[in-house]
C-alpha cells in the first residue's frame, strides 16, 4: 500500500516537473530566448516524461531491449543525459564568455577612437 | 648588420593600479618619450583610468573585468591599429617592471637577431633571489609544462616584459582570457616559427605585487588551456 502510495507521488511530480519544462521552453522559444531545435529537445523530453509518468509501463519495450531491470536503464540513461546536457552548458558558456569579451573589446577600441577624434575638434 | 630604427608602442594591462600606474607611467615616458602608451583599463573600480588618461596614455576601458589575457590582447590590437609601432612592448603596471631593462629587451629585434623577447627574472642568480619562494616554484613547473609542450628552451614563461615585432603582434591569437596568455603568447609565437630570446631583467616586488599573478588555480587553468591549445580543441592560426 505504502509502495504505490510513493508510486502515484512520484508520477505526480513527474506529470508537474515535465508540465513545468514544456511550459517553459513554449515560453523562451516565444520570446525567442530558445531556438527552435532547444524547444523541439526539451518539449519532446517533456511530452515523453508526461507519458512515462501517466503510463509507467509504456516503455518497457524499449527498455526491454537494453535490460531487464527498467529502472537499471532508466539511471543509465538519466546519467548519460546529465553528461550530455553539461557539455552543452558548458560549450554555450564558453561561447558566452568569449562573445562577452569581444564585445568588450569593441567598446574599448571604439571609446578611444572617440576620445581621439573629439580632442582633435578642440 | 643593418639595425632597425625603433618605434615603440607600449601595452599597459591595469585592473585596480590607481596607486601605481603613475610612477608606471612616469618611468616608462621618461625612458621612451613619444613612445605611444596604451592602458587597458580593465574595469577597474578605482582612479586607474583618470589617472592613466592625466598622465598622457591612451586609455582603453573594458566595461567589466576580463582579465589580464583579453587585456592584452585588446592592447595588442590596438598597438597595431593605431600606431605606426615597429616593436610592442608589453609592460606590467604594478611597479614589478623598470623602463630601464625595456632598452636591452629590444636590442635583439633591433639587431634582428629574434622576432619576441622575452624579459626573464630567472638567467641572473641575483634577480631570482627577490622572487618569492611560492611564485618561483609555480613558474618553474609552469615553465617546464609550457617547454614540454611548445618545444621551446624558455626560462620564464610567466614573465609579463615582453617585446614584439609588429609582425608577430599581428600574427599570435591570443583566446585566453586570464593568466594562461602568458603560456599561450610563447605557444603562438614557436607555433608561427618566429624567434624567441630572452634577456635578463630585475623584478621588483613590493607586498602588493607579490600577491598578485599566478596561483595554484590559475596554474591548473594554464595547464588546461595549454593541453586544449596542443591537441587541437582552440583554433590556431585564425585571425
Amino acid at each position: 500500500m505504502g509502495a504505490e502510495l510513493a508510486f502515484s507521488w512520484l508520477q505526480f511530480i513527474g506529470v508537474v516537473l515535465a508540465g513545468a519544462i514544456f511550459y517553459y521552453s513554449k515560453m523562451l522559444y516565444k520570446k525567442g530566448n530558445f531556438k527552435r531545435k532547444d524547444f523541439w529537445i526539451w518539449g519532446g523530453f517533456s511530452i515523453l516524461l508526461i507519458v512515462a509518468s501517466i503510463i509507467p509501463t509504456f516503455f518497457n519495450f524499449i527498455f526491454a531491449l537494453f535490460t531487464r531491470r527498467t529502472l537499471d536503464t532508466l539511471l543509465i540513461f538519466g546519467l548519460l543525459v546529465s553528461f550530455g546536457l553539461i557539455f552543452q552548458v558548458y560549450v554555450r558558456l564558453q561561447q558566452t564568455n568569449k562573445d562577452v569579451t569581444e564585445l568588450v573589446r569593441k567598446v574599448a577600441l571604439k571609446f578611444e577612437e572617440y576620445k581621439k577624434s573629439s580632442r582633435k575638434r578642440k | 648588420m643593418k639595425q632597425k630604427l625603433a618605434k615603440l608602442a607600449f601595452v599597459i594591462p591595469a585592473y585596480n593600479e590607481e596607486e601605481t600606474i603613475v610612477p608606471t607611467l612616469i618611468d616608462v615616458k621618461k625612458n621612451f618619450a613619444g613612445a605611444p602608451v596604451f592602458v587597458i583599463n580593465d574595469g577597474s573600480e578605482d582612479k586607474t583610468r583618470e589617472l592613466a588618461k592625466k598622465y598622457g596614455a591612451h586609455v582603453l576601458t573594458h566595461v567589466i573585468n576580463r582579465g589580464l589575457g583579453a587585456a592584452l590582447a585588446t592592447g595588442i590590437t590596438a598597438a597595431v591599429e593605431k600606431s605606426d609601432a615597429n616593436i610592442i612592448v608589453t609592460f606590467d603596471a604594478d611597479l614589478q617592471h623598470t623602463g630601464k631593462d625595456v632598452r636591452s629587451l629590444i636590442e635583439p629585434i633591433l639587431k634582428n637577431k629574434a622576432d619576441a623577447v622575452i624579459g626573464s627574472r630567472f638567467l641572473r642568480k641575483e634577480d631570482l633571489e627577490l622572487m618569492p619562494h611560492t611564485k618561483k616554484i609555480g613558474n618553474l613547473v609552469l615553465t617546464k609544462i609550457t617547454n614540454f609542450l611548445t618545444g621551446t628552451e624558455i626560462t620564464d614563461s610567466q614573465s609579463g616584459l615582453r617585446a614584439f615585432t609588429r609582425e608577430a603582434a599581428e600574427k599570435i591569437l591570443i583566446e585566453s582570457d586570464r593568466y594562461e596568455v602568458s603560456s599561450e603568447i610563447i605557444h603562438e609565437l614557436s607555433g608561427h616559427g618566429f624567434r624567441i630570446k630572452e634577456v635578463p631583467i630585475k623584478a621588483i616586488y613590493s607586498p602588493r605585487s607579490a600577491t598578485k599573478g599566478t596561483n595554484i588555480k590559475s596554474g591548473i587553468h594554464i595547464l588546461l588551456g595549454m593541453l586544449a591549445k596542443k591537441i587541437g580543441l582552440k583554433a590556431r592560426y585564425v585571425k
